[in-house]
Parts: C-alpha cells; structure tokens; sequence
C-alpha cells in the first residue's frame, strides 16, 4: 500500500480544478448543471457515462466540449445498425510502403482515443455494442491476437435516445455495467432555453478554453482514489448496494417489491469512488454518507433490473432508490435514534 | 492538533455522560409511569376496601419506588463505545463524518496526540476542528428528558392525589362495609321474630343464645366470629330439626311398621300420631295383642314376622328405641303363638308351668309384679280357662321388656303427644327456616359462609325464606338436588364426570315451560347411556302427588299432546301413558 499524499491543500486544488472544468464547459452548455457535474465526477473517478435524453439536448455538444476543455483527443461514432465492430476498434488492411512492399498493417478504429462519444449507441446491433467491453473494461482492444491498449486517460461517452425503440437494440446488463453512471439529460428551463436561444442563433459563437491537461486529471484520479474512506460510510455504501438483492441476506422490502435483480459489485465500486469524488469536491479528504447516498442514483440507475411490477406502475429506478435511501439508515442515522437525539436536518 | 483531540475527546465524554443521564431519566420516568398506574389500580382497590393501607399516602410510593427503581436500572445500562459516539457526534454537528474518521484514524495510528502520520489526517483535523463546537451547545439536540408520552405522569399523580380526597365513603357500598353486616344482622333479627310469630313458637334457650352471639359479632364487625358462630348455629339447627322430626315421627312411624300387621290398627295409629296422641295409640297397641289372642297360631307367627321385619326397618333408619319397643313386641307375638298352641290343647299344668317359666324369668330379672303373682296363682290348682290362659301368658310375656304400647306411653309421659308434638313441630320448622335465613345471612358476612348458605339453601329449599335467596328452590319446589354429579358413559365404555349445577328446561316441546333435570346414571357396560327425567316434586316426598286431572291446564295439555303426539315414538306411546295413569289422585285433594 503506497502512503497517502492526499491532504487538504490537494483537496481545494482537486476543487479547483474541476470547477474549472465545469465553467469551461458551462460557457457552452447552458444550464444542466448536475448533468455537467455528474459527467465530470465520473471523468474524474476514471469512468464512463452514458447520457440518456431526446434529441437536442445537447449531449453530444457536451461531450465535444468536455473534450476540448480537457484538451484531449476526442473522437465520435454514430451507431447505426450497420455498424460493424471493424469500425469501432480497427481493422488490418493491405498497405504498400515506399519500396512498394505490401502488408497487413493495422488501421485503428475511432476507439483509439482519450474521448469517445458513441452516439445513439442504442442503435447499433449488439455485436457492435459489444465491440466496447473490452475497451471499456480493460482500456485496451485485441485485434488478430495482439492487445492494443488506448490511451489514458480513456473515456467513453455514449448516449442514447429513450423515445425512439424502433430499430433500437436495448444495451445488454454487461455492456451497461461498465458504465461508472448514467445521467439522465432534462429538458431545459425556460431561462436556460432562452439562452440556448441567445446564444445559438445570434452573431457571436462560443469557444470552449483548455483548462485542463490530461496529466491533470490523471493526477485528480488519483487523488479520488486516496480519499479516506471510513468503515461506516464504506458498510453503509454496501449495505445500500446489497439492500438492492431481492433475495440477499441484506435485502431490503423496496428491493422485495420493485426489483428482480440488483447492483452488482461493480455498482458498489461505482458508489464508493463517486462518494470519494464527492468528498474532495467538498474540500474533504474523507467521505462521508452524504457522499454515498448522492452517489447512489448516478451509479446504481442502470444497474438494477426492475421487475414486472415497478415497469407496469411507472415506478421508475430513480424513484426505487429514493425508497431504498430511505429505507437503509446510515449509522449515525441510526445511533442518533437509538439514543433520541435530533439528527442532522 | 492536540487539541482539537482533546476537544473531540471531551465532546465525546460529555455526549456519553449525557446518554447515561438521558437513558437513566428515560427509564425512570417510564419505569414511574408503571408504578404511578400501579398506584392508580391500588387506589382504586382502596377505594372499594378491597384493600387496606397504613396511610393512604402509601399510594404514592410504587410511583417513587419505580422510579428509583428505573433510574437505577437506566444507569446501569452499556452507552455507546466511541466509535458510535463519534458518528452520533458527526450527526449532532452535521460534520460530514469527520469525528467517525478522526476516531478511526487514532484507532488506526494514522492519528495520535502528537502528530499526524497520514496526510488526509490533517484534512479530517481540520474539518473537525472547523465543525465541533462545545458540547454544551448540543445539550438541545440531546435533551435529557422523558419521552413525550411519558409526560403526561404529572397528570397520574395529580389524579392520584384528587382521589385520595375522595373519602372512600362515597363509593358505592359493598357487603362488606360495615354498615352493610350491621343491617344483615338487624334484617336477621326481624326475621327471626317473624318467623317465631309466623308459627307461635319460640326456640329452644340454647338455640336463642347462640344466635344471639351471631347477631352480636355481626353487630360488632366481627366477621370471622360471625361466620364462625353462624356457622356453629346452622348445625345446631339443623340438629334440632332433625330431633324434631324424628321424636315427631315415632308414631308415624310405629303406624306404617304396623301396617303389614294389622291394618286396622296402623290405620289407628296413623290417626293418633295425626292428632298427637300418643296415649290413643297406646291403647290402639293393646288392642292389637288382645285380638292376636285371640287368633289362630299362623296369624300370630305372621305378626311376629311382620314385627321383627317392622323393628329391622326402624333399626335402619336409626329410630333405635322404636325398633327395641318393635322386636319385643314381635317377641310378644312369637311366645303368645308358641304359648297360645300349647293353651288350645286345654293343658293346665302346662299353662301352669309356663306362668311358672313366667315368674321364674321375672325372678331372674329380679322384678317382682303383681301380673307375676296372678301366673302363681294360675298354677296352684285353678282351673284355667283358655282364655284366661291367655291372658296370663300375655301379661306374663309383658314382663320381659316394654312393648310397643308401653314405649308410646312413655313418648306420651314425655310430651310428645298431644300439643307438644304439635310443639315440636312447629319449633321444627321455625328452626329450618330460621336456618334457610341464616344462610342467606352468610353470604353477607363471607364468600365461604356464602356458599354454605347457598349449599343451606338447596338442602332445605322449600323452609328457605332467607333474606337473599335467588335460588329456584326456594319458590317452594326443589328438584332432586339443585347440584347433580353423576357418571357419564361414553362409547368406549368408559365413564366421565359430568355435573349439573342448573335446573335445565327439559323437552320443552313435551312439557312446556317445566323445569326438569336430565340426569344420565351410570349402567353397566354396552347397555348404553340411560336418560332420566327428575319429577319436580315436593319436598319430603318422593313421588308426585299431583295427579294429572288436577295439573295445570299447560301440563294437562303437554301430557295429552305428549301420549298421542307425533313426537313420541310409537314404541314408547305406551310407557308415556302409563307413567301419566299412574298418577293417582291423593286423598285430600279435591
């Protein structure tokens, strides 16, 4: 185990930094401020989103800025159903050098770059979807035998479009579980539409600054990961992703009612590093439970299967969660009942 | 850095003294609820005097007990270890967990007084520095007070103490105030005089004594002495009674002994023994042997059979000095029929022998009579006739014992007869009713002298005129026993107790509104269970004496629906019917 360097001062530069990314990106998207930083909490906890909205939201003009705001390669592909995994990850062609040899030499695919937005990802046949896994999962592809590995930092950014199923191949739980969060993109207010409005259709255009190197931000992983977890936030986190089991030892009545399957244990790894974001966020250098439970719809969302039921009421996995939060008391929570103190507000 | 632990360290002893003092209070103030309901629930059993207090302030005490009690035991109680401590810190100041790190960092070694080994160490120091205030300023999310529904004890003591205002002399009265025996005694002793007045008689001296002492502990509250000398009085008349009623019913009885012998005399002597006079049934007695005399042997033999087997009968139902005056009465008969052939063979000698045998017995017996002298004379040389044979033999058998005509005249030199048996009876009854008012006495003076009462009640129905009888039996009618236990038999041929404590209405349908007792009595094997109508019936009495023509008019006409009804199958029409032809009509009725 390598000794912390974390302190406070590496927190507030961790702060920062990520506001700083934020207003970059802010002078482009209007508005969709928890969006904005649900993205960057994952970008920061070295992991990948997928956005879902109807069109025109701007989620792609969000990822494009990101990527120009980080100053680092960004690259895109449309799925469609005709999309093969050759045009994701590569493939070898024939290619002649100076001296008129020939040989098979290995093309690249769009998936070698540090931000990759994999738009209407839904749209691609499942083959293609599955093109990803490995990228997502090990940061590397394997074509012919040989693995190739991305480079770092490596994001992949997708979206979706809930309305449209038609021609749609919904992701598989696999594919979705490499997903560190899905966030979902609202409709925007009256006032930041009649800013999209503003600055959209008038004279002046606007540019999105670098703030921020890719050597920053692999330093701002780093320091998510030495953030002090202590044990209650940590079994409290768990406690969570196992009350979402319908037949775990832990499971709760919300999970009983409303769901078939729960959040894996990647789910859990999600919830701890987004509350370890949270906490350097917040000039910490430990998390504590308000930092699991805001974690917890970005990070569980798309990892709990609903059953019959909850799809047949509407009731939706944001609103499953907010039962579960409710249900599993932290244990401070706890202790303050148990010796009638008046908790936090 | 120190001193933020050691202010964290502080924080941490004042929150685990205050949960000490709050879990103490808490289970004080619960713990004083119970024993101020347990007070509510004692006052009210002072209340109704179902209990006694040294001072009524004692009512007080369980609330003070509990509670002493209850802060003890909520002392005692484990308080969080520091780690909960920490996080209910964290709680109390909204800290972000940063005590729960602090502590967990120190337990770790990543944290100590002196210095900080981990970098994030700092970082939480500072958090926690920023955050924890002095604990005092949490003392209101951390109130040492009782639960919020626990405040309402003032308001049980208060009522507690109103009700200790209330004199207790407001509750309804019970049969055990004082008062209430006072007045029982006072109903008993008006009974009393009614009941003397009601049949012209007074009790005997020792009865008035002791019921004088009766109403005397009742007067002077005595409750144990009551029930005890109520209880003492209830056998002694219940002695009385009995003495009464069998003195009483000597004649009678001597009547239906003598009825298989001579019916004309027992028809005599049921006449005498109605009127009470037992000298007339003396004479009636006499008459008896003069015409046995006169009669053949086997009459005689017959007589004396009919005596031994009259005296045995009386020996049972322990009218001992009536069976005696019986068997030497039949012995009378044997000798004279023995004697009586030996006359009719005109023998002289032999009779005089015999009136020798006579005064020889009596000289054994050292008796010397004037009847004795006449059975001498008899022998030396008169010539005897038979029936002066006879007579000799007769009266030389009387002095071998007193017969039955002597033991009545005895009765009657005793005063038996005439106006003292009617005496007698009449104090019989006074004292069985004077005892069926005495027992509804009881059940004012205690539980046990009630149920004796009520047990007094259904032994002695139709006299019980006692002051609080609810009892059926008491309306005049008794069944065969208000409390019947007897055997049931089962299938398996085994058998179970069962018990009938109630009158139960019996086939309605058949004998409407009539008040019968379905008995099951225990047979022998497989022949099956048995059902058995108890008659209604009057008290001494072990057959109705109500004929059917004089019945009321719905048992007359159940009877009748009863004997040709469809109800009744037709195999047992017949035994119906003659269960109702039995019933005859008696004498006097009309």
């Amino acid at each position: 185990m390598t000794e912390s360097t974390l302190d406070a001062a590496q927190a507030t530069l961790f702060a920062e930094r990520f506001e700083r990314l934020r207003a970059a990106v802010a002078q482009v998207i209007v508005g969709q401020d928890a969006v904005v930083r649900d993205v960057l909490i994952a970008l920061c906890a070295n992991g990948h989103v997928l956005l879902e909205g109807v069109p025109g939201l701007g989620k792609t003009l969000l990822i494009r800025s990101l990527a120009e705001a980080l100053h680092l390669s960004f690259a895109r592909v449309q799925f469609t159903p005709d999309l093969m995994p050759a045009d994701i990850v590569g493939t070898h062609i024939i290619s002649e050098d100076e001296d008129g040899r020939r040989a098979m030499t290995f093309q690249d695919g769009p998936v070698f770059t540090q931000i990759l937005l994999a738009d209407e990802i839904n749209r691609a046949t499942p083959k293609t979807q599955s093109a990803l896994l490995e990228a997502m999962a090990e940061r590397s592809v394997t074509t012919g035998g040989v693995p190739r590995a991305l480079p770092r930092p490596f994001f992949v950014l997708a979206t979706q479009n809930p309305l449209e199923m038609e021609g749609t191949y919904p992701l598989p739980e696999a594919q979705l579980d490499r997903f560190f969060s899905k966030v979902h993109v609202p409709y925007p207010t009256l006032d930041e539409l009649s800013l999209i409005i503003d600055q959209t259709t008038g004279a002046s255009t606007h540019s999105v600054p670098r703030v921020l190197a890719g050597e920053e931000l692999l330093e701002m992983q780093a320091a998510v990961r030495q953030v002090y977890l202590p044990d209650p936030v940590k079994r409290y986190a768990l406690r969570l992703v196992l009350g979402t089991h319908p037949d775990g030892p832990a499971s709760t009545d919300v999970a009983r009612r409303w769901l078939r399957f729960g959040a894996s244990p990647r789910g859990a790894q999600a919830v701890i590093l987004g509350a370890r974001v949270r906490a350097l966020l917040d000039g910490r250098t430990h998390a504590g439970f308000e930092d699991v439970r805001g974690s917890i719809k970005p990070a569980l969302r798309h990892r709990i299967i609903r059953n019959f039921e909850a799809e047949g009421e509407g009731h939706s996995p944001d609103a499953v969660l907010d039962e579960l939060l409710d249900a599993v008391p932290d244990e401070g929570a706890a202790v303050a009942s148990s010796t009638g103190a008046t908790a936090r507000a | 850095m120190p001193d933020v632990l050691a202010r964290l360290d502080a924080a941490l002893g004042w929150l685990r003294a205050r949960i000490g003092r709050r879990t103490a209070v808490r289970f004080a103030s619960l713990a004083a609820w119970g024993g101020a309901v347990l007070g509510l629930v004692l006052l009210l059993a002072w209340q109704q005097r179902w209990l006694d207090l040294p001072h009524p302030a004692l009512l007080l005490a369980p609330t003070l007990v509990f509670a002493a009690l209850g802060f003890v035991v909520g002392s005692l109680r484990p308080t969080p270890d520091r780690r909960e401590l920490a996080l209910l810190l964290d709680s109390l100041l909204d800290s972000d967990e940063a005590a729960t790190a602090a502590v967990e960092m120190h337990e770790r070694g990543l944290l100590d007084d002196t210095d900080v080994r981990d970098s994030r160490a700092a970082g939480v120091v500072a958090r926690l520095d920023a955050a924890l205030v002095p604990p005092s300023t949490l003392a209101d999310r951390l109130p040492v007070r009782p639960a919020r529904h626990l405040r309402l004890l003032p308001l049980l003591l208060v009522a507690t103490l109103l009700g200790l205002l209330l004199p207790r002399a407001v509750r309804a009265p019970t049969p055990r105030t004082p008062g209430d025996l006072a007045e029982e005694a006072e109903r008993l002793e008006e009974r009393r005089k009614q009941i003397e007045e009601e049949h012209d008689v007074e009790l005997p001296d020792e009865l008035d004594a002791a019921f004088d002492e009766v109403v005397a502990a009742m007067k002077d509250q005595d409750e144990a002495t009551a029930s005890k000398k109520a209880d003492e009085l209830r056998e002694k008349l219940e002695e009385f009674a009995r003495e009464q009623q069998e003195q009483a019913g000597d004649a009678a009885a001597a009547a239906e002994a003598m009825e298989q012998v001579d019916q004309e005399l027992a028809e005599d002597l049921q006449d005498a023994a109605r009127d009470g006079d037992l000298s007339a049934a003396a004479d009636a007695v006499e008459s008896l042997r003069e015409r046995l005399g006169q009669q053949g042997q086997g009459a005689q033999e017959t007589a004396a059979r009919e005596l031994e087997r009259a005296a045995e009968q009386a020996a049972q139902a322990g009218r001992d000095e009536l069976s005696d005056a019986l068997r030497e009465e039949a012995r009378r008969a044997r000798e004279q029929a023995e004697k009586g052939s030996q006359g009719q063979q005109g023998s002289q000698s032999q009779q005089g022998q015999q009136g020798q045998q006579g005064q020889q017995g009596q000289g054994q017996e050292g008796s010397q009579s004037q009847q004795g002298q006449q059975g001498t004379q008899s022998q030396e040389g008169q010539q005897g006739s038979q029936s002066q044979g006879q007579q000799g033999q007769g009266q030389q058998g009387q002095q071998g014992g007193d017969g039955l005509a002597e033991y009545l005249r005895q009765l009657d030199q005793r005063g038996v007869g005439g106006d003292a048996l009617a005496e007698a009876q009449r104090q019989m009854e006074a004292a069985q009713e004077l005892n069926g008012a005495l027992g509804g006495s009881s059940d004012r003076i205690g539980q046990q002298q009630g149920q004796n009462g009520g047990q007094g009640a259904g032994q002695q129905p139709s006299w019980g005129a006692g002051t609080s009888h609810t009892d059926r039996a008491s309306e005049g009618f008794s069944l065969d026993g208000a409390a019947h236990r007897d055997m049931d038999r089962q299938v398996d041929g085994s058998y179970s107790d069962w018990t009938v404590t109630e009158h139960s209405d019996y086939d309605e349908q058949r004998l409407e509104g009539v008040n019968a007792l379905t008995q099951s009595v225990k047979v022998p094997l497989n022949d099956g269970p048995i059902e058995t109508l108890s008659r209604r019936k009057q008290d001494g009495s072990e057959t109705s004496l109500t004929p059917l023509s004089v019945a009321p008019e719905s048992y007359r006409r159940a009877a009748e629906e009863a004997v040709g009804g469809e109800s009744v199958p037709r195999a047992y029409r017949d035994q119906v019917k003659q269960y109702f032809d039995l019933e005859s009509p008696p004498k006097e009725s009309p």
